[in-house]
This record gives C-alpha cells, structure tokens and sequence, in this order.
C-alpha cells in the first residue's frame, strides 16, 4: 500500500495507484546481462533441437577435405620424387587440415548470420528491437551464441584431426580455443553486419560467393603464403591470421609455415575480431529498421 | 476526448521516407484502460506510426509523451513499459512456447521465481497451459498469435502496440484474440493501440482513430463515429448493377439521393431504408438492378463518408484502372 501514499498531482495519483511504479522495473545490467544470455541460450536450445542440420555443416567440409587430399596429394606425388609415395598425401592432409576447421566455422557463422536478416523483419529478433536492451548486447549476445556452435561443430571435426597426422596430446589447445573463439567472434561480426546492411538473403548469397568464399580461398587454407600480388592479397585477407593461428596450434604451438608468426596471427585476429564486433554494432544503428 | 489522464499522447509526429511523406502532423491520446484502434487502408501511415512508437523508426518531427514526460529516441526505459506484437509473430518457431517465453523474460532482465512465474501466467493468460512444450512450428496460427501477445505482455506493459494483430485468423482464433487484448486493457493499467484495415475489427475497439494518406482525420468512439454517417440510427441501401456509376447519376437525377459508388456498388444512406428500396425499385425500369441490400452503417461506410474513397483500397485501385 505504500506505493500509494506519495500522491502529489491528480495526475500521477491515478496512474500510481493503479500499478506499482516503474522503479520495480529490473537495472539496466540485469536487462543487458538478459538480452546476451537469452541470445546465446537461443542458439544453444536450436542447436540441440537441429542436431541433423548442424552435422551436415561438419561433414561438407571433412568431404572437401577428403577428396583434396585424395586429389592434390596425388599431384605432389606426381611432381614430387616419385618414391615419397602415400606421404605427400598425407602431407597435404596435414596442410589443408586448418584450413578445413576454419571453414567450419566460416560456414556456421555464414548460416547463422544469414538467418539474421529473416529473423530480424518477420522473427524472433524484432522483440530484442523493441525491448529495453541495446544493440550491442545483442549483437555480443548473438556472437556468443554462434561461436558456441562453432566450437561444437571444430569438436567434431577435430575427431578427424589424427587422421590428418595430427595427434591430439601433441596440440596446443588452448591457443587453438582461442584461435577459433576469435576467429568466430571476428566472421560472425562480418556476417552480422553485412546481413544487416544487406537486409536481402539474395544479396547474402551473392556476397558469400563473391566475398566470403574466395576469402577462404586464398587465407592460406589450400596453399602457402606466395610472393607478389598474390602475397598481398593473402596478407591483407582476415582469414588468414586466422589459417595461421588454428595451424601453429595444432602444430603443438610452435611457427609453421610461410604466413605470419603465432603471436602474429593471434594479434592480429584478436584486433580484427574487436573490430568486426564494432563493426556489427554500428551496422545495426546505421540502418534502425524500416517503416 | 478521454476523461483519464492519457498514458501515450503523440503530438504532430511527420515522418517520411525516400522523400514521401507518410505521415503528416499525426496527434492523438492514448488513456490506461483504453483499446484504440488506428484504422485506415494499407499504406496510410498506421503501421509507421505504430513503428515510431516501437523505437524502430525515428520521425522527423513531432513529439511523444509517454506518462507524462517526453521520450527520447532510443529510450530504454520507455521500451521497457512498451510491449509489441508484430505482424508475424516475434517467435522463433523452432523452440517450444515456454522456452520462447523464458527467453523473452530474460531479455527483460526477469530472472529466477520472477521469471518462472511470469512465464507460467503468460501460458496460462495464452491459454497454452497443455502445448507449452510442443514446437511453436506444430502450433497453429491462432496459437502463435495468442502465445506472441501473451510474450508482449510477459514483463506487465503499461503500453501494448500490435500491428494488424489478426491477419490471416480464422473466426475462432479472432474472437480468441479480441478475448486477450480486451483482458489487456480491462485491468485499467495497460493501454492497447493496435492497427487495423479492417472496420469490423476497429468496431470492438473503445476508440477508433481514422487514417488516410498519413493523415488522422477522424477520432471518436466506433458509435460516435457511426452515427456520423447516419445521424438518425438510419440504414444503409446497397444497389448493385452492371454500370454503378451510371445509376448513381440516374437516382441523383430521378430521386435527387446522394450516392455513392463503392467498387460495383452504389451507397445511399437513409433513415428508413426499407422505405427507400420501394422508391427505387419502383422509379428503375426492370432489370436495371442486379441486387439490393440493406444494412446497418458500419466503420467501412465511415470511411467511405471521412474520405470519399473505400477502406479496400487495392480493390478500388483495381476498379480504377479496369475503368
């Protein structure tokens, strides 16, 4: 009854008395803290409840990776001394084996971002629009859900890893957490405002093919860093840093390769996934919602 | 207009979009108890300003109050008073109604019993108590609708904005709803304005504000409104005939009577309608008529009164260029 006593203006009087005053409404931290966690719980309760579609990002990739170690091994062996046999195979599984999480993740965060642009002019994202959290927490709460998938989806893929020659005592793992955590962070924040400034499914599949994808092209995930314009190009491509963390990891956390060095990659990528963060952030306030 | 104190009162709002111009010093009230409806064709600014109250566009000028002081663009706290049912219901399909709930609550920084408790009486306010762990995907459209308004309300609201909030429901599931929004509305702590092209669905509502080409040209109640058009409590004559124009102009001539063409209708408003069927049966040569009705006026022949065109609006267009 108290709520009723501190009646100055007929006014007011009327509104408070009816319902308790606004005061009761959760702090502004409790409603950020909300909006990211019920983000990331989203995506995680969808990735229990869509297990069959998730697998299949998992498995495209593995097969892409069979069939170019089937393929390209064969040629090495064939330019290579005719006697390493089986081992430039092997090799080639081994190169391509970092490139082929990266696509993993890439693929995730491509599928997750896209369903953005559904989501946000006839789904579930409108309500996070109109309620009292901000932007930012739902892009970080989106991002934290995305990645989490993402790390679900290497998991799998890793089982593959001593396939690959990579033995699973000797990778460091801590710095391949980090890589794909910061690598996610940094292609979801890309996908996300991209999405959002597309605002069309068409023109996301247009960019994924004719920027996301020869993006992973030539990130170092099918062959080594080259001289030349193709050198620029490789170092100048976010995914790359990317390629070289995930593969200095799994290599045991020592420099292999001709890109850039681990404390490079993993700079670098940590810069570009603050960045892309900033940049989905802003791309949802350049373009609030339409009429 | 009101006799409470208004909750949401809108002052001049412009607003427009790759340079035309939606909408044009749009004012109205909206007082806590109250089911207002914001009626007019597709395309005439309601859904817009319903958007610009939603946080979702901002005008480019004009002014809202929310509770007696004004809002700010991007104000948290006034979004958080603020529920929003969307034309496609703001769900995702995938998950079951409680888990939809649960994470609208958590959006709204509701946690723990707080939580729990909202979601359970949102469920129970839906009517959804026996699906609430199905799929929304398994549910049907009036299912959907009444869980996505019980999500709007999940964190008590005093301001619920639904945008077309019956679209594509069958009768069963409007009457359900209409049941849901009137709740909203009856504590007389929450205020609902919701859009509508529909007259009959703006007749359920206390107050309807008319709007036509981004302008509000009638507010009143749906009988003050009614009775605008037919100030006696009269009727209104339906004729129908292969040239609706030609006899609107034929019975001005003969019987002198204001009519009005409405696509391959012509209107003529009288007090005592049946009265007036005889005359005009009897002044036409046979077979000039294809059918005749009568009815009580209803919203869509306030319009059709407000702003000489019907409420249908494509359907018009349509008549225009066959025409």
């Amino acid at each position: 009854m108290s709520a009723q006593t501190p009646l100055q203006t007929g006014h007011v009087a009327v509104t408070l008395a009816t319902r308790a005053p606004s005061a009761a409404r959760p702090s502004a931290a409790a409603i950020e803290w909300g909006v990211v966690s019920a983000l990331w719980k989203r995506d995680l309760l969808r990735l229990v409840r869509e297990r069959s579609r998730w697998l299949g990002v998992v498995l495209q990739p593995l097969l892409f990776w069979a069939i170019l170690g089937a393929g390209l091994g064969q040629i090495d062996t064939g330019s290579a001394a005719a006697a390493a046999g089986g081992a430039a195979q092997t090799d080639y599984l081994a190169f391509s084996f970092p490139g082929i999480l990266v696509m993993v993740v890439l693929f995730t965060t491509i599928f997750a971002t896209m369903s953005v642009i559904e989501d946000r002019q006839q789904g579930f994202l409108q309500q996070v629009l109109t309620g009292p959290g901000s932007r930012a927490s739902m892009v970080f709460g989106k991002t934290l859900g995305v990645t989490t998938v993402s790390l679900v989806q290497a998991a799998l893929c890793m089982l593959a890893a001593p396939l690959a020659g990579y033995a699973l005592g000797s990778i460091a793992w801590l710095p391949l957490l980090a890589a794909l955590c910061l690598g996610a962070f940094m292609l979801t924040g890309l996908g996300f405002a991209l999405a959002w400034v597309v605002g069309s499914t068409h023109g996301y599949h247009a960019i994924m093919a004719v920027v996301l994808l020869p993006l992973w092209l030539v990130s170092g995930a099918l062959f080594p860093a080259r001289d030349g314009w193709l050198g620029w190009v490789m170092a100048a491509d976010p995914m790359s840093y990317m390629v070289d963390a995930v593969r200095h990891a799994l290599a045991g956390g020592v420099a292999v390769g001709a890109g850039s060095s681990p404390v490079v990659s993993m700079t670098v990528l940590a810069l570009l996934a603050c960045g892309a963060m900033a940049l989905a952030t802003a791309s949802t306030r350049v373009r609030g919602g339409r009429p | 207009m009101t006799t409470s104190p208004a909750i949401l009162a809108v002052r001049a709002l412009a607003y427009s979009y790759a340079e035309r111009a939606v909408l044009h010093d749009v004012t109205f009230d909206v007082a806590a108890g109250e089911v207002v409806a914001l009626m007019g064709p597709n395309g005439c600014g309601k859904s817009t300003t319903l958007s610009i109250l939603g946080g979702l566009s901002a005008p480019q000028s004009g002014a809202i109050e929310f509770d007696g002081r004004p809002v700010a663009r991007n104000d948290r706290a006034y979004r958080a008073d603020v529920g929003f049912v969307f034309q496609s219901p703001s769900l995702d399909v995938k998950l079951t109604a409680r888990q939809n709930l649960a994470l609208a609550a958590r959006m709204h920084g509701l946690t723990g019993a707080t939580a729990s408790a909202a979601v359970s009486a949102a469920l129970s306010r839906a009517g959804l108590e026996d699906r609430a762990d199905d799929a929304v995907d398994t549910h049907s459209g009036g299912m959907r609708r009444r869980l996505d308004i019980a999500r709007a309300m999940l964190h008590r609201p005093r301001l619920l904005l639904l945008d077309e909030p019956t679209t594509g429901l069958d009768e069963r599931a409007w009457r359900r709803t209409w049941q849901q929004i009137r709740q909203v509305a009856q504590s007389g702590e929450s205020a609902v304005l919701l859009t509508t092209h529909r007259p009959e669905e703006a007749e359920r509502a206390d107050r309807v504000i008319v709007m036509d080409a981004g302008r509000i040209v009638a507010d009143d109640t749906p009988d003050a409104l009614i009775g605008r058009v037919s100030k006696t409590g009269g009727d209104v004559v339906i004729l129908r005939a292969e040239n609706p124009q030609a006899l609107a102009d034929e019975l001005a001539a003969i019987l002198g009577l204001a009519c009005a063409v409405e696509g391959r209708d012509v209107h003529v408003n009288a007090t005592r309608g049946h009265e007036l069927i005889v005359r005009i049966v009897e002044a036409l040569p046979a077979g000039r008529l294809i059918s005749v009705s009568l009815r009580r006026p209803g919203l869509g022949d306030v319009f059709l009164a407000l702003t000489g065109s019907a409420l249908d609006a494509p359907a018009a267009a349509e008549l225009e260029v066959a025409a």
